[in-house]
């Protein structure tokens, strides 16, 4: 069994248990379940069970291109209707995915890469001007994941880059999730201020 | 002369019209009124030109189906085992109620659909007026079958038999059905979909099967004591296809210009179509709205009679020929061809809905 199987379950844990947790707002559930969907799919590859590469690879891409900034939306407007409502977090999914799907076919391969980066960006931005420790760790491990893995960098020798993006993308939803049952925004001070 | 190539959609202009005349037909024979002239003909001059728009349009929805069921597609299908499209029928029609259900509940996608329930008859003709600005949207709901790599032949022939189904849902003539009415989407089924009765609104999307209507709990049965109106709560008043097409657009655009802040123009696009700034998205109720007087003549001169007749049979021939020929002419030409049918539509709808006005109630 190669160790990406091990890493994805993890993930799956991760994504899963936010997915499925009331506590949480619709939108990040949302994007917890696009990743858990991809993380899944990833262990059945990965495990040699069930390959279905091209599903996993599909699944994957809708998690850079809709989950990435639908759970960025949920902490920068946290009070938000895409953020609060299960209508509109499915409608700004629904887009996103969509829009990925258009750069795909159209062969804009950095497109996924590029919002993810940038959500996850943004996440980082918040999280700082926040004060938020736990938040800021959270983000930074999402973006150490989505740059290890862009740059082909393993943690050990016995792991592979898809790892790393496993391991520190679960790391930083778990702490994010912790952070999602009280949005950042509310103890945030007033950026005028 | 461009070649000529015979195509199932060709066929289907002159099967719906001739169904149509059926419908008429029957009707008279039955003694009973559920034509309008003015509205019959306005339906099927808004299905022409849909078709005009969306024999290239369908073509986006065909490219993004077919790039996606290649680099994704999961499964291979075998097309010669029934079971395929069995499982891809009802797989395009739970998509389709999907579609049908945002349609309805998301105000820019609402824009589009409108149309299709703009008449105030409830008939075969209705089934016509399909909207020619919906294109842009529907494609990205069907992704799902084009990633288990149901193959596009197969796509595009059960959308085909789905669309089909549902024109002959579109009728008065035929009651309740008996247990029909459990599995299929009946005529009695899709009549409740079309009344802007209180209990009508947001009911019945279903398009072939009446099961995700009662899964997802937006199924409701036909009153025999309450008698449905059809229609738009607020009523169109043009003859015009192409406003017919535009005029919620331009509605949405206006109110949403009118908000003060951008979380409220967003939610004139994204939220339901009854939203208003103070948060309330429940429709109104159908006693609170004050009625919208026609503004037609109800007896049509005969010479808008038959300029109106012979404007679809015109635009049917033209449309037969170029569903026929288009396959020989390159995209900008298409575009070309479609963009002076629309234009053409609009020219001759404004004069047609001038014609039939009741000058005395202009006058007023």
């Amino acid at each position: 069994m190669s160790t990406l199987a091990i890493t994805d379950a993890l993930l799956l844990l991760v994504t899963l248990s936010i997915a499925v947790s009331a506590k949480q707002s619709p939108s990040i559930r949302i994007a917890a379940g696009l990743f858990a969907s991809a993380a899944v799919l990833g262990v059945l590859r990965f495990s040699g069970l069930l390959p279905l590469p091209t599903l996993h690879s599909f699944f994957s891409g809708l998690g850079a291109t809709s989950a990435f900034p639908l759970l960025a939306a949920s902490f920068l407007f946290s009070t938000s209707v895409v953020a609060t409502q299960w209508r509109f977090a499915s409608i700004f999914a629904v887009i996103a995915g969509a829009i990925g799907l258009v750069a795909s076919a159209l062969e804009v391969g950095l497109w996924g890469n590029a919002v993810a980066l940038i959500s996850v960006a943004t996440l980082v931005l918040r999280s700082i001007f926040a004060r938020d420790g736990l938040a800021v760790v959270g983000a930074v491990s999402l973006l150490a994941a989505l740059l290890l893995f862009a740059l082909g960098i393993s943690l050990a020798s016995f792991l592979q880059p898809g790892d790393s993006l496993h391991l520190f993308m679960s790391l930083g939803l778990l702490l994010l999730g912790k952070r999602g049952q009280t949005p950042i925004l509310t103890q945030a001070p007033a950026l005028s201020s | 002369m461009p070649e000529f190539t015979l195509s199932p959609n060709i066929l289907v202009v002159p099967f719906l019209i001739t169904l149509v005349l059926i419908e008429l037909v029957i009707s008279k024979v039955m003694g009973r009124s559920v034509y309008n002239f003015q509205d019959s003909i306005t339906s099927i001059n808004i299905g022409i030109m849909s078709q005009f728009v969306n024999a290239t349009g369908a073509v986006i929805s065909a490219f993004m189906y077919a790039i996606i069921e290649m680099k994704f597609g999961t499964f291979e299908w075998d097309l010669t085992n029934p079971l395929t499209w069995i499982f891809a029928l009802v797989l395009y029609d739970l998509l389709y109620y999907w579609v049908h259900r945002t349609g309805h509940e998301v105000n820019m996608f609402w824009a589009s659909h409108i149309t299709h329930h703009s008449s105030d008859e409830f008939n075969l003709s209705t089934a016509l007026r399909q909207a020619s600005t919906g294109f842009y949207f529907k494609w990205i709901f069907y992704m799902p079958l084009a990633v288990l790599g149901i193959p596009v032949q197969v796509f595009v022939v059960v959308g085909l038999i789905d669309l089909l189904y549902q024109v002959w849902v579109h009728t008065r003539l035929v009651g309740r059905l008996g247990w029909i009415e459990y599995v299929l989407v009946t005529p009695s089924n899709h009549r409740v979909h079309h009344g802007k009765n209180d209990y009508c609104i947001d009911k019945n999307y279903g398009g072939m099967f009446c099961a995700w209507d009662r899964i997802f709990g937006t199924y409701a049965d036909e009153r025999e004591e309450e008698p449905i109106v059809y229609g738009l709560k607020k009523k169109l008043n043009s003859w015009n296809p192409v406003w017919s097409n535009l005029h919620y657009w331009a509605s949405m655009f206006e109110k949403a210009r009118r908000q003060n802040n951008w979380r409220d123009k967003l939610m004139c696009f994204f939220a339901p179509p009854a939203w208003s700034p103070d948060g309330d998205s429940a429709p109104r109720p159908l006693a609170d709205i004050p009625v919208t007087a026609s503004v037609f003549v109800e007896e049509t001169p005969a010479l808008v009679k038959i300029s109106g007749l012979a404007m679809t049979g015109i635009s049917a021939t033209l449309l037969v020929f170029y569903l026929g020929t288009k396959q020989h002419m390159p995209g900008i030409v298409q575009i070309f061809c479609a963009t002076t049918a629309v234009s053409a539509f609009g020219l001759l709808g404004y004069f047609w809905t001038q014609g039939n006005k009741d000058k005395k109630e202009l006058e007023l």
